[in-house]
């Protein structure tokens, strides 16, 4: 099947193409890391590598951590056809702002209590299918810079390690459900089983157009734990 | 009885966790003492039993992703918790042990449990349970999220 360059362009951030070619970064597996030496391997030459590497970090795919070295979200790994929908949250997720005070839960209830806007993935993904516990306050503001200043003016520090974390709001937000599931899946990680999760409990809300495409393992532990929590049991 | 899973994560690197509790222990399982204790027989694939409060508990007797049990036992790390004292797989073994397992989760407590403590992994006994191989793409792990 020939499949055809995405172009992405919504309100709040730039035109962007994503080609089929980046698609053979998908070859990589999945890793905790990665060195520019193993792109190299499964393309034509190191320019290459770098190319495709430069054009994930713009995607929101890849995030270089030193030298040589970067990680991979594992929804790189998502069908090609998704990634126009995973777009908006990849692009998001990007210029998020980690905020923490006491740098335990107690940030988290203030934050909700100051600022105004949408909360998504851990704690949104908790209050829908209660599989795992939340860490990180993902709130989605329609100014970032003004809840910034907020959370400062209520003491908060801006740096890596906070556990209120704003982004902006890009991209569509009609179907909440559907779009905390794009933004579990575009995460990746932990988050993928939150995704897996909504789409077991919530599967009447989402598109069904729209759908990740998950490992057996990782439903099967999904499921169970689903229905640990719901007391099913054997005989 | 030591911790394996979830629990022991936490304890390494304050992350996102299912309930489900993963358990090493010394001796064969004795159903009927777990009956007895309120525990129930779970329908799922890996004959998990559940706690009386619903938490899914898996039962490891033999090896955890080809670490042997007795080798966790031996090197597990004691501590308090409140009034309890318990015991959780070592740092070294539940790296090796995420790094074999390799699921999308595993993945992303193994790269968590990289960033807050891989300065502080000892290679020297990651080696009695690790080949050559695991222990040099894990020390390049470990140097790739070093400061």
């Amino acid at each position: 099947m020939v499949e055809t360059s995405l172009y992405i362009c919504q309100h709040a951030y730039p035109c962007m193409t994503l080609r089929p070619e980046l698609t053979i970064a998908q070859t990589i597996g999945e890793k905790p890391v990665y060195h520019i030496n193993e792109l190299r391997k499964i393309t034509d030459s190191r320019a290459t590598a770098y190319r495709i590497l430069s054009k994930l970090r713009e995607a929101g795919f890849a995030e270089q951590i030193k030298e040589g070295y970067f990680t991979i979200r594992s929804s790189l790994f998502q069908p090609f056809n998704l990634w126009s929908n995973l777009l908006p949250s990849l692009q998001a997720l990007k210029q998020a702002r980690f905020f923490g005070l006491s740098y335990n839960e107690n940030d988290v209830r203030l934050a909700r209590q100051t600022l105004k806007g949408i909360i998504t993935l851990d704690y949104r993904a908790y209050e829908l299918t209660k599989l795992q516990s939340p860490r990180l306050l993902f709130i989605y503001v329609d100014d970032v810079d003004q809840a910034a200043r907020t959370l400062r003016e209520h003491k908060f520090s801006e740096g890596t390690q906070g556990r209120v974390v704003i982004i902006p709001r890009i991209g569509v937000f009609r179907n909440e459900i559907q779009r905390v599931y794009l933004d579990c899946i575009a995460y990746g990680g932990r988050s993928l089983l939150d995704a897996i999760a909504i789409e077991i409990v919530h599967n009447e809300s989402l598109d069904s157009h729209i759908r990740g495409i998950f490992k057996a393992e990782d439903v099967l532990k999904v499921r169970e734990e689903l229905g640990a929590q719901s007391g099913t049991r054997s005989d | 009885m030591v911790f394996v899973g979830a629990f022991a994560v936490n304890h390494y690197s304050k992350y996102r966790t299912t309930r489900d509790i993963d358990l090493a222990i010394a001796a064969p399982l004795n159903e009927q003492k777990l009956t007895r204790l309120g525990y129930t027989k779970w329908q799922g694939s890996k004959g998990s039993w559940l706690t009386s409060r619903g938490i899914k508990v898996d039962f490891y007797t033999r090896d955890v992703e080809a670490i042997p049990v007795p080798w966790i036992l031996k090197n597990a790390v004691q501590l308090r918790l409140g009034e309890k004292e318990i015991k959780v797989i070592c740092l070294e073994g539940l790296i090796l042990a995420k790094h074999r397992a390799g699921r999308t989760a595993d993945v992303a407590d193994l790269r968590q449990l990289m960033i807050h403590r891989g300065g502080t992994v000892a290679w020297n006994l990651m080696a009695e349970i690790a080949t050559d191989y695991e222990i040099a793409e894990l020390q390049r792990i470990s140097k790739a999220f070093a400061s």
